[in-house]
């Protein structure tokens, strides 16, 4: 009897003291949520809706079941660029990672001028995109008197086609795509070196160990969050590869830098089809969601460094 | 302390109170234009930079003026012009008329018209235009580009018309005439020849860019047609294979460059004096004065069996979701008129659409000869897939140019791509 009597007071006020302690939590976390929820829950929660829908941007989404995923299924050009983007990561993820890291490693030398290289493999990172996919149209420009084309006829080989070539074309993309972000690769890494306690290189030099095996046992394993992060993030912006594509090939020739992202933007913007291009969407998102998972699980360790 | 935590309470409340209302914000401007029958309320009128930035005070006024003519009839319609970047226009316009705070009144090209005009986004405005406007004036081809099935869904206020600029220095040196320049594919590939022998390329061949540019003036110029008027696909008829041996000998012979296959921009050759002939337009005429490049002459477009090119006509369009399309279909004959149309392609340096603008080029001889060449120009491919098959089009140059396709395939290829994307669309 006098449990009972304890408990339903107790339970009026396990909400107050619940909330004169959470409260401002609330109170600051409500209008995020909300914002969260109109901005992106809505919009994705939509995007899905429309897979089964006919919507040409204007007037009513006209349902259409499972049309648009059928389609999916039988749209060879839809594999290609499925094809296109998995091609386009591998000319692109580890180059970037491997470049970043060994800027990193030449600026971490602390000798003089560093600041300055810093800043200057930084540079194309914060230089606009239209800008350096023009500098590097310009480089690899197909005909005799092109940049590059010049240098290779020095050494007696045959000018290259380069955006012109359906094999070279999406190589072209990676190397810029290369150019560009590698400069915030090397300051993630950068940020990674610091953080190794000098100690372990102390004690590795007692021992008798040289460069190449400091790095390969304790600079290199120790980056392991260093290396999981920019896996992630630079998968992640190679399977939404889409400007270089827009800018410099229109995704050809013949359809050999159609990556997915341009694909979905023709359909969804060029042929008004809003529905099928939230497949593809959600193909995409798919892809990333399976990928970043595997990463986690293969490179996501933790490290301690004590 | 108890007095700290209300003061934190109270300003979270604030915080949370002006997002919820900086989110409802943008709902109370929508519906102010009434449908009244009278010709009231606002028009917001899209526009573009159709001149660059030096030149956009002139611009503001032309557009000024043909408001002040406008409120000489219709004094209680405010008109509020909205300029909007060229690009990704297709996707603004359409985003913003779906979420229906677009436009009243709108410009376009003939092959974003038919999907438009099919996909329900524009106004037919045949009956709401009455007769007043002047019709005969108007050429047939610029009339043609903006009808879909039997309607007319805008009035054209510019046109413009692709062809040849040839660099007098090569032509010289090669042993042309600048006065005798080649009128059929047969004269100018002798010239071709003669360039090549030189090492120079005859002409630009823009892989990259739409085949409005490159393949369908050809096909044309050979008498045939993408599409025919009946809605048959005919690209891979003897005409079109026709066209597509051309390019492909052109390229095989080196008539243009290598990088024809995925080129954007063949112009800097032209004007390195590399190159003999670029496929250009009136802005040409600008960019080449730009430069203070002047040793260049305008040739004809070309015939096999017709001469024939590409130009775009450009329109004014009226929303389907507008609330006042007659005032808008009213503000469109304004802005087209004779009047209007001078000194908007005065400025411009566009072809005006109306027989009766054109004299304004009668002392600029360039642009006069370019003028006669206009009749010739052909709207595009005017069907709701026109934008669609771009890329697949393309895409079957490139092959037939890599050598992984003959003619002939590709042209099949073309068709066979082209009827998926009608078939696709449910016409």
């Amino acid at each position: 009897m006098p449990q009972t009597q304890a408990v339903s007071p107790a339970k009026r006020f396990h909400w107050r003291k619940h909330w004169s302690r959470y409260g401002i939590v609330y109170i600051f976390l409500i209008p995020v949520l909300i914002h969260f929820i109109i901005f992106q829950v809505y919009p994705i929660a939509f995007s899905f809706y429309l897979t089964f829908t006919n919507w040409p941007v204007i007037g009513e989404p006209k349902f259409i079941g499972l049309k648009n995923w059928m389609q999916f299924f039988s749209d060879k050009l839809a594999w290609k660029s499925i094809w296109n983007t998995v091609v386009f990561s591998v000319y692109y993820i580890l180059p970037t990672m491997a470049l970043g890291l060994i800027l990193a490693l030449l600026i971490d030398t602390r000798k003089r001028g560093s600041g300055f290289f810093k800043g200057v493999y930084f540079l194309p990172v914060v230089t606009s995109f239209v800008v350096i996919s023009g500098i590097w149209a310009w480089i690899f420009k197909g005909t005799d008197d092109g940049f590059v084309n010049s240098f290779l006829g020095l050494l007696g080989i045959e000018p290259q086609l380069f955006l012109s070539d359906s094999r070279q074309a999406l190589m072209v993309l990676a190397g810029l795509s290369i150019f560009k972000v590698c400069g915030s690769t090397m300051i993630y890494y950068y940020a990674g070196l610091q953080s190794v306690p000098s100690e372990y290189y102390e004690a590795a030099r007692m021992d008798g160990a040289n460069g190449w095996k400091i790095f390969w046992k304790i600079t290199f394993p120790l980056l392991l969050p260093i290396h999981f992060y920019v896996a992630i993030i630079t998968t992640i912006g190679s399977f939404q590869i889409f400007d270089s594509a827009f800018l410099l090939t229109s995704g050809g020739p013949d359809f050999s830098t159609t990556t997915i992202v341009y694909y979905l933007y023709q359909e969804g913007f060029t042929a008004l089809r809003l529905g099928y291009a939230s497949v593809l969407a959600y193909i995409l998102f798919f892809m990333i969601f399976v990928i970043s998972i595997a990463q986690k699980k293969y490179l996501g360790d933790e490290v301690t460094y004590k | 302390m108890k007095k700290k935590r209300f003061w934190v309470v109270f300003l979270g409340c604030f915080v949370f109170l002006s997002i919820l209302t900086a989110c409802s914000g943008n709902n109370q401007s929508s519906g102010d234009a009434g449908n009244d029958k009278k010709m009231k309320g606002e028009l917001t009128v899209w526009i573009h930079p159709f001149v660059g930035s030096e030149l956009k005070d002139k611009q503001t006024e032309v557009f000024n003026n043909m408001v002040k003519t406008f409120h000489e009839k219709y004094p209680d319609v405010k008109v509020k012009f909205e300029e909007i970047p060229w690009a990704n226009r297709e996707q603004r316009i359409l985003t913003a008329l779906a979420a229906n705070e677009g436009p009243d009144v709108f410009y376009i090209i003939p092959d974003m018209m038919a999907q438009f005009a099919e996909e329900g986004v524009l106004t037919p405005i045949t009956d709401l235009l009455g007769d007043d406007w002047d019709k005969e004036d108007f050429t047939p081809s610029a009339l043609e580009s903006v009808t879909y099935k039997d309607e007319i869904y805008g009035l054209p206020i510019l046109r413009e018309v692709q062809t040849y600029f040839y660099n007098t220095k090569l032509l010289k040196e090669i042993g042309g005439d600048p006065k005798h320049l080649p009128a059929t594919w047969e004269e100018f590939n002798e010239l071709a020849k003669k360039a090549a022998d030189k090492g120079y390329y005859a002409r630009s061949f823009e892989g990259g860019n739409t085949p409005n540019a490159t393949l369908y003036p050809l096909i044309w110029q050979a008498g045939g047609d993408v599409i025919d008027q009946n809605g048959k696909v005919v690209i891979n008829q003897p005409e079109g294979v026709k066209a597509l041996e051309l390019i492909h000998d052109w390229y095989k012979n080196g008539y243009i460059p290598k990088d024809s296959v995925n080129s954007l921009d063949h112009f800097t050759l032209f004007v390195e004096n590399k190159l003999l002939a670029a496929w250009g337009t009136s802005l040409t005429i600008s960019t080449l004065k730009e430069r203070g490049f002047e040793d260049f002459v305008i040739g004809p477009p070309l015939k096999d069996q017709e001469m024939a090119t590409f130009g775009t006509t450009g329109m004014f369009v009226v929303a389907s979701n507008s609330d006042n399309k007659e005032a808008a279909a009213q503000f469109i004959k304004v802005m087209t008129s004779t009047e209007h149309q001078k000194a908007f392609n005065q400025l411009t340096k566009y072809i005006p659409a109306r027989n009766s603008a054109v004299t304004i080029y009668d002392n600029d001889p360039l642009m006069k000869q370019l003028t006669e060449y206009a009749q010739y120009a052909k709207p595009g491919v005017v069907h709701p897939v026109a934008r669609t098959i771009i890329p697949k089009i393309q895409a079957e140059i490139q092959a037939m140019l890599e050598g992984k396709k003959t003619p002939q395939q590709a042209a099949d290829d073309m068709a066979k791509a082209v009827k998926e994307e009608i078939e696709k669309a449910g016409l």
